[in-house]
């Protein structure tokens, strides 16, 4: 995909957006969802990025969450415009899907928008799209609190009772 | 009459806590109202209120009020709401199970319409738990209250 050119994503029934805000600059926000070592420390486990067109965007978990999921979702970087807009591209062959993470400056802070679409419009589309959503709403909250507070994900093998 | 959609929202959420706590916490309006909403009512105890309110809440200023009651209260397991307006409603399900130093929260809502608007709300939704977990989650972990002034950047 040319540097240049925005997406375009279709309308339709199956996509997730969501919103939050952030109270942090834009920069600093963008740089937390663009830098796989930030995201290793609110989400994922290994993560590999490459913040350009074209490079990899590879998620991984690993005894991670209240299931202790062990999963792969690779990935590739589609558009990166700082302080912006950082799209990618991933799942598996066949299911890939896009997710767009707009930022806008709002008084003092960052609202941080999440658009995803590609989802299958079938029963198995829809099962995938809710799962996918409730875990966009959950990480939003958590890139927030992370960006905000530097809380860090902590699995339940590590956590602590009050 | 229209069906009802073959699927249900889902979410687990590890918090560090006991399930007493985490029980206590969910059936209390003034909790809620610290991490997620605006002037909350709830009774809990089966046929009890438990109506959900927002004002100006969030990026995209949520103001609205869900009526809802309660279906089943069983400290420290299981709460059970039934909430919507009139001829939408949903069921809401939270399970409290023990694990290793905290809990495991699992939340369940089923009974949208297979509509497509009703697709639409079930998916709004969804990324809505999500996001009231992680904050139920953060309010017990580290005592962070959602400020909606803050927040909705409305000032």
């Amino acid at each position: 995909m040319s540097e240049n050119k925005k997406l375009q994503l279709p309308e339709g029934i199956y996509k997730i957006e969501k919103s939050i805000f952030i109270a942090a600059p834009r920069e600093k926000v963008f740089e937390a969802i663009t830098d796989s070592e930030h995201w290793n420390k609110y989400f994922t486990t290994g993560m590999e990025l490459d913040p350009r067109p074209g490079g990899v965007c590879n998620f991984k978990w690993k005894n991670w969450g209240p299931d202790l999921d062990n999963h792969e979702s690779p990935g590739h970087v589609l558009e990166i415009d700082p302080p912006r807009r950082f799209a990618f591209e991933w799942g598996r062959p066949g299911e890939k899907t896009t997710a767009q993470l707009d930022l806008k400056t709002k008084h003092d802070g960052t609202v941080l928008s999440l658009f995803e679409d590609g989802y299958l419009e079938t029963a198995e589309g829809l099962k995938s799209i809710l799962e996918c959503s409730a875990h966009w709403g959950e990480l939003l909250a958590l890139i927030k609190f992370y960006v905000e507070d530097g809380i860090t994900y902590r699995s339940p093998e590590v956590g602590v009772a009050n | 009459m229209t069906e009802l959609l073959d699927c249900k929202i889902k979410q687990r959420t590890f918090i560090a806590a006991s399930p007493e706590k985490v029980y206590d916490t969910i059936t209390s309006a003034k909790s809620w109202d610290e991490f997620f909403t605006t002037g909350m009512e709830l009774d809990p105890q089966p046929g009890g209120v438990c109506s959900f309110s927002w004002k100006d809440w969030g990026p995209d200023h949520y103001t609205l009020k869900v009526p809802g009651k309660v279906i089943e209260a069983n400290r420290p397991e299981l709460f059970v709401f039934r909430w919507g307006s009139e001829g939408r409603e949903t069921t809401i399900r939270i399970e409290l199970t023990i694990a290793d130093k905290g809990t495991v929260v699992t939340l369940s809502e089923d009974g949208y319409k297979d509509t497509p608007k009703g697709r639409a709300m079930i998916l709004e939704c969804a990324s809505g738990w999500g996001e009231a977990m992680t904050l139920l989650k953060f309010y017990m972990e580290h005592g962070i209250v959602y400020n909606s002034a803050i927040n909705t950047a409305s000032i």
